[in-house]
């Protein structure tokens, strides 16, 4: 009992030094917290229509196509390009070549079908169209929305007859939204040989 | 044990300023509301969506689908809920990735909140050319504040009890050392058009007792610079900072109440030392 007593007090006096400094200062802090997702931007090849031999790439950014081409030919040219990512972009267009001593022979259109849903029934501008350029195309490029298609119809023809000659031509579409980017490229690989 | 505290806390209450009918101390700060906005004003790519907690004291802001040079803007309101001026201490933003996001909002560190009073302010996320697409980007912004109750106006008895212990009248605790308290007569001479003290500490001491300890049936004269003095003091010792009465600094009060006994405004006594006597129990 007499040990109990000196204990007592000892804990009753730890316990009001507490009590007192809590009571004279109150702290406290506000938050703001904040998570913030990046958008997407991505695009891809989802469909190609031509008579060349073609070749896609493992990631669906670079269809190959390989062929021949004779003096005055017209080689028509169709691809599907989705906007995969989650934000609309602006496609962009631009033709270069490995050759420009003989790129001048040279002459091509573009024709742009859209945007489409992936709902969207676009036979009539695809593999069913009654004309090669379906009507009602467009050459420049609409913007196109996240989880939108963009038919494209290209024409690429030779207007001389100049002796053998192997060109490969590279057909760059460009996707842009803010400072982001992507692309995919149609690369063709066209020769002649004279008989 | 409880005997003896209840004995302390009463002779406290009659000397030192705590009154039997003072106030529990209540300390409390929340946000109030939020609203988020964006600079988005053709196309609606990205959102943005605040809410605060229900305890009031976080925001959570979430941004979807953001992009290079998107500004979001959160808005939002911080309440004094508690009866005890409040004090921001300090703001810390926490952004690990400073290429990517830039953040920006109100400062309010080092000034008050008054009870019931409340305070407007605004975060801006400005999302950075660094920033990575389908990444997930974090910060925090923590607002530090704090309540000192003990850093109150304390009433003429206070300030009584002080002079009458440093001049040995009395037994009882002195809370403000001696050299404190002259130093503070020391600074409203310099100020005053009212008061002067003068001579020997001593002295000083027993001159503004002179005027704290009021003669039985005073005049309101006298009341008020009583008063007013209390008020003086509590200014100087930096007791009054943060609180205001009837939309008046304790500055204001002192300068009104000096200007109604320098040109003889008698019927302003009375308003004067009203003002000065609940401004010196504000605490």
């Amino acid at each position: 009992m007499n040990k109990q007593i000196p204990a007592a007090f000892t804990i009753l006096l730890f316990a009001l030094a507490i009590t007192g400094y809590t009571y004279s200062y109150w702290t406290e802090t506000l938050n703001i917290q904040n998570t913030l997702n990046m958008a997407k931007l991505t695009i891809y090849i989802q469909d190609h229509n031509t008579t060349l031999t073609a070749q896609m790439s493992t990631d669906n950014h670079t269809l190959e196509l390989t062929g021949t081409i004779t003096q005055d030919q017209t080689l028509w040219t169709g691809i599907i390009i989705k906007n995969n990512g989650t934000t609309p972009v602006e496609i962009t267009l631009s033709i270069k070549t490995n050759d420009t001593n003989i790129e001048t022979l040279f002459s091509n259109q573009t024709y742009f079908y859209g945007p489409y849903l992936e709902t969207d029934d676009i036979s009539a501008v695809w593999d069913k169209a009654a004309t090669i350029p379906p009507s009602d195309g467009s050459t420049i490029p609409p913007q196109l929305p996240a989880e939108n298609r963009l038919v494209i119809w290209q024409n690429i023809t030779r207007n001389d007859l100049p002796p053998a000659f192997t060109i490969e031509i590279t057909v760059t579409y460009t996707a842009t939204f803010a400072s982001w980017t992507d692309k995919v490229d149609v690369i063709y690989t066209l020769s002649y040989q004279p008989p | 044990m409880i005997a003896l505290t209840t004995i302390g806390y009463s002779y406290a209450c009659l000397n030192g300023g705590i009154r039997i009918n003072c106030h529990e101390t209540n300390c409390d700060i929340e946000f109030i509301s939020v609203t988020a906005t964006d600079n988005e004003q053709e196309k609606y790519v990205a959102e943005v969506y605040a809410q605060k907690t229900s305890d009031g004291r976080t925001i959570n802001v979430y941004i979807t689908n953001g992009y290079p040079c998107y500004e979001a803007y959160i808005n939002y309101t911080i309440k004094n809920t508690g009866n005890y001026p409040i004090h921001f201490d300090n703001l810390t933003i926490t952004n690990p990735n400073p290429e990517a996001l830039e953040i920006t909002t109100t400062n309010h560190t080092c000034t008050y909140l008054q009870p019931c009073a409340t305070v407007n302010g605004s975060t801006t996320v400005h999302i950075l050319q660094e920033a990575e697409e389908c990444h997930t980007y974090t910060f925090q912004i923590k607002i530090g504040v704090s309540c000192e109750p003990d850093c109150y106006p304390h009433t003429i008895g206070f300030w009584k009890h002080q002079f009458q212990t440093a001049l040995c009248k009395i037994r009882g605790r002195q809370h403000i050392p001696s050299a404190t308290l002259e130093q503070y007569l020391d600074q409203i001479n310099t100020t005053s058009q009212i008061f002067e003290f003068t001579g020997t500490r001593k002295q000083k001491f027993q001159q503004a007792l002179n005027i704290l300890d009021l003669p039985r049936r005073p005049s309101m004269e006298a009341r008020l610079r009583a008063q007013l003095l209390a008020l003086w003091l509590n200014y100087v010792a930096g007791y009054t900072e943060g609180y205001t009465l009837e939309g008046m600094t304790a500055q204001q009060i002192i300068q009104g109440s000096e200007n109604a006994l320098l040109n003889h405004q008698t019927s302003q006594y009375e308003y004067w030392k009203d003002l000065c006597d609940d401004f010196n129990n504000l605490g």
